[in-house]
């Protein structure tokens, strides 16, 4: 499947968060489209992660509060995910997330994409394996781990880890993917390979990506929002991405 | 390097060594009274089914066999119970309530154990009289049922803090992939955490293997081979406290250091393993 360009996915109306008395976020509206890398970039405390794990209700787990609206564009039509009724195991299936640093469970390699895929999908042992098959490939693991399937996951080395949280993420047929700084924990290398692998995945899956990078976003995004203090501050399109104003938007010396 | 960081570090090897000696003493300790016995080629009367010392035969087995029985039987109680406990403390059970069961292990872990035997003298043992004929009440069920109890604290909180180890890591992860909290636990967060709950399960198992007082107060005492669970038995730790206290002298009282070795080899298995166990699965677990 590939996305048609600048349909939008999101949309956030007056979005505020907290956390007990501290606000995280604080009335942010925004909207962004498919078709494209969405970076959100910002200092450590800025809110990204927050309005990141607002998309798939993860900050409930946290005992956080959540005023405004969120709607997702799912199934072919607009999802208030915050609606009192919504069924947060099937948004969280249809919302992949994929974090910071690599959180594999302590099983094998195919277990670790395995388990959660019969667990959420309901699919027969074969039709999983085919699934399995299918997510490696697309993050370019099949090559490297296809005839060691049953070693730990966490053998693997920091990026192929990471690519395999990926592939977890995606056996579970997401229709939009949330990525925290996804290549902070990584060296240069693996870092770039996960770049280039979201790039390609950004044809197919609406993809919003935080990072603190400046040369990332540029290498990466077609929209970026720039978080401050809980508030977004500034929403740049492909054309006016560049690294140098970015950090000027992050550390604030933009006009 | 500062005054202060050698002092710890000298602080701390010596602990160590201290330690270290005192184990080796006791081990040392245990072979030298129980020498005469060993090197009189009498270990295997030792591993006979009789114990009758006024007629020299200080035969052990039945006391090894009582303290595996009743301790396999403590397991078999206190395992499944801790699960259940472990599973709704981790988040299966109203967070309430939860807190309350985890304060009531905490509580337990404090009593006494003679408070437990007796507790049980004047309740469960007459239970067991009345209902099951021929039965004095003092039994291996009777020593098992509260042995359970006594090693469940032990497991529970050893367990308890293996998992919310795992859990602290894994539950954003679970929840982020869709799957719910009984699904985290069931599949996720309590195979990520075996090596701790192993380890839970083997220090529980080391406790019932070391207990005396329970099995002094409930079991009987009778040097046998139990015949059903309402037959008394005796295990080794209530069987040194018994010779112990009567005897000072004789090849009997020395036969019980030889069960003091076997204990102490036990303990030493058991602590082994878990070393080894962490050693080998703690870089691939979570429970590291």
């Amino acid at each position: 499947m590939v996305l048609k360009t600048k349909k939008p996915f999101l949309e956030t109306k007056d979005l505020t968060v907290g956390f007990g008395g501290q606000v995280a976020l604080d009335g942010v509206s925004l909207a962004a489209d498919a078709g494209g890398i969405v970076c959100l970039l910002g200092r450590s405390g800025s809110g990204k992660t927050t309005f990141l794990r607002t998309l798939n209700r993860l900050n409930d787990e946290m005992g956080a509060y959540t005023k405004g609206s969120v709607n997702l564009f799912m199934d072919g039509r607009w999802c208030d995910i915050l609606a009192p009724r919504t069924d947060l195991l099937n948004l969280r299936r249809k919302v992949g997330m994929v974090f910071q640093t690599p959180n594999l469970m302590p099983v094998s390699i195919a277990k670790n994409i395995l388990v959660p895929l019969r667990l959420t999908s309901g699919l027969g042992k074969k039709q999983c394996r085919a699934r399995m098959h299918k997510v490696l490939e697309q993050t370019q693991l099949w090559q490297e781990v296809g005839h060691r399937l049953d070693e730990p996951g966490l053998s693997l080395s920091g990026g192929q880890q990471q690519r395999l949280c990926l592939a977890r993420c995606l056996a579970l047929e997401p229709q939009i993917l949330l990525l925290d700084e996804p290549t902070a924990s990584l060296d240069f290398k693996a870092g770039r390979r996960i770049e280039e692998l979201l790039i390609h995945m950004a044809r197919s899956y609406p993809m919003l990506v935080v990072s603190h990078s400046p040369a990332q976003a540029e290498r990466l995004a077609q929209a970026a929002f720039v978080f401050e203090s809980g508030k977004v501050v500034h929403k740049l399109d492909k054309a006016s991405i560049h690294r140098h104003l970015l950090e000027e938007c992050i550390t604030g010396s933009a006009k | 390097m500062h005054f202060s960081e050698t002092f710890s570090r000298m602080l701390l090897y010596t602990a160590a060594i201290v330690s270290m000696a005192c184990v080796m003493a006791v081990f040392a300790f245990l072979v030298y009274f129980a020498w005469p016995v060993l090197a009189g080629g009498e270990w295997k009367d030792l591993l006979s089914l009789n114990w009758r010392p006024f007629q020299a035969h200080y035969g052990i087995l039945p006391m090894i066999l009582g303290s595996m029985y009743l301790t396999v039987l403590a397991m078999l109680v206190a395992c499944p119970l801790a699960a259940g406990v472990c599973l709704f403390c981790s988040g299966l059970g109203p967070g309430p309530a939860a807190g309350a069961v985890k304060a009531l292990v905490r509580f337990m872990s404090g009593i006494p154990t003679v408070v437990y035997g007796f507790v049980a003298a004047f309740t469960l043992v007459p239970f067991l009289r009345s209902h099951f004929s021929g039965s004095t009440g003092y039994c291996l069920l009777a020593a098992g049922l509260i042995l359970g109890f006594l090693i469940l604290p032990t497991i529970v909180l050893i367990g308890l803090s293996a998992l919310e180890r795992v859990d602290q890591e894994l539950s954003l992860t679970c929840s982020a992939l869709g799957l719910s909290r009984v699904q985290s636990l069931i599949h996720v967060i309590f195979p990520a955490a075996w090596p701790g709950l192993l380890a839970a399960v083997l220090l529980g198992f080391a406790r019932a293997v070391g207990d005396t007082l329970i099995a002094l107060m409930l079991a009987g005492n009778a040097p046998q081979l139990p015949g059903s669970l309402f037959d008394s038995i005796r295990t080794l730790t209530a069987h040194i406290a018994l010779v112990v206290a009567t005897d000072s002298q004789s090849q009997a009282y020395r036969s019980v250091f030889a069960a003091g070795c076997l204990l102490f080899f036990i303990a030493a298995a058991v602590n082994i393993t878990v070393f080894r166990v962490r050693q080998k699965f703690g870089g691939l677990s979570r429970d590291g």
